[in-house]
């Protein structure tokens, strides 16, 4: 009971910081700040929902595996938003400043 | 490290011992995420065995071999890498918390600026782990990493050059570099 409960709290968690990025990258005024809002909030978003499924896991192996995955998309994450950034820089794509 | 006539010796003792040890903790770390991958089913550790091996003598060999330009590595800090990873997830909750309060706020709460950030660390596997994990910190996101960082700030009147020099300290205390 206790597990189920936490594991709901964490997985509303997760899903309040999916919706939080999704809203950020339509609100946010350009490709920078939009950048900012996936990576950071998508990030934390997905490590809440990975605790509050590891905690309802079968085994240590899928919970492990659940934890890997968190792992690469961080990797992922910060590789592309790098590498969309570094884009957006070449074609010489101002920064929107207040 | 030894010093005088057994300074050569020392270090190729110390090389070599380091190099163990960073074969084994590939080793281990592999047949982890082979163990994970395939559910821990025995049949599947028979298949995967080699590739695990193969996998672990070939990062290491990476590793090791220096390449022009790169700065000779020293086997990472354990203690250090703990402290990264508590630093790292503490700074990665406070992030995405931050910009999900700005994604609701109204007016926007931005002040964005682009800068060039000066970085100590030398240029390989430090500087790339830095440019990655300054993009999942608070209001940062690194758009050009080179022999600086250019980085873009969600807010330029934060802390975020504190933030910055701390991320960057830690980062060369894992990798034992001098002056962390």
């Amino acid at each position: 009971m206790f597990v189920s409960l936490m594991s709901v709290a964490l997985l509303v968690a997760g899903a309040v910081f999916f919706l939080a990025g999704t809203l950020g990258l339509l609100r946010f005024p350009d490709v920078y700040t939009r950048l900012h809002a996936l990576t950071k909030a998508d990030n934390l978003g997905l490590g809440l929902m990975v605790l509050g499924l590891m905690v309802q896991a079968e085994s240590l192996a899928a919970a492990g595996k659940l934890l890997f995955i968190w792992l690469l998309l961080l990797a992922a994450s910060a590789t592309a938003g790098q590498l969309v950034a570094s884009w957006a820089q070449g074609k010489g794509i101002a920064p929107w400043r207040g | 490290m030894s010093t005088g006539q057994q300074q050569t010796t020392g270090e190729t003792l110390f090389a070599a011992g380091a190099f163990a040890a960073a074969l084994a903790w590939r080793l281990f770390v592999f047949a982890l995420l082979w163990w994970l991958l395939t559910s821990g089913q025995q049949a599947a550790a028979l298949f995967g065995a080699p590739f695990v091996v193969a996998a672990a003598v070939l990062s290491t060999l990476a590793r090791f071999s220096t390449r022009a330009g790169f700065a000779k590595l020293s086997p990472i800090a354990p203690l250090a890498l703990l402290r990264l990873i508590g630093f790292f997830l503490w700074h990665s909750l406070l992030g995405g918390v931050d910009v999900a309060l700005r994604a609701f706020r109204q007016p926007l709460p931005l002040q964005p600026d682009l800068i060039d950030y000066p970085l100590r660390l030398p240029p390989g596997p430090a500087t790339v782990l830095m440019s990655g994990l300054v993009s999942l910190m608070p209001g940062t996101l690194s758009v050009i990493c080179e022999d600086h960082l250019r980085v873009h700030v969600l807010d330029r009147r934060g802390q975020w050059h504190e933030d910055l020099e701390r991320l960057e300290q830690r980062i060369g205390a894992v990798y034992r570099l001098a002056g962390f």
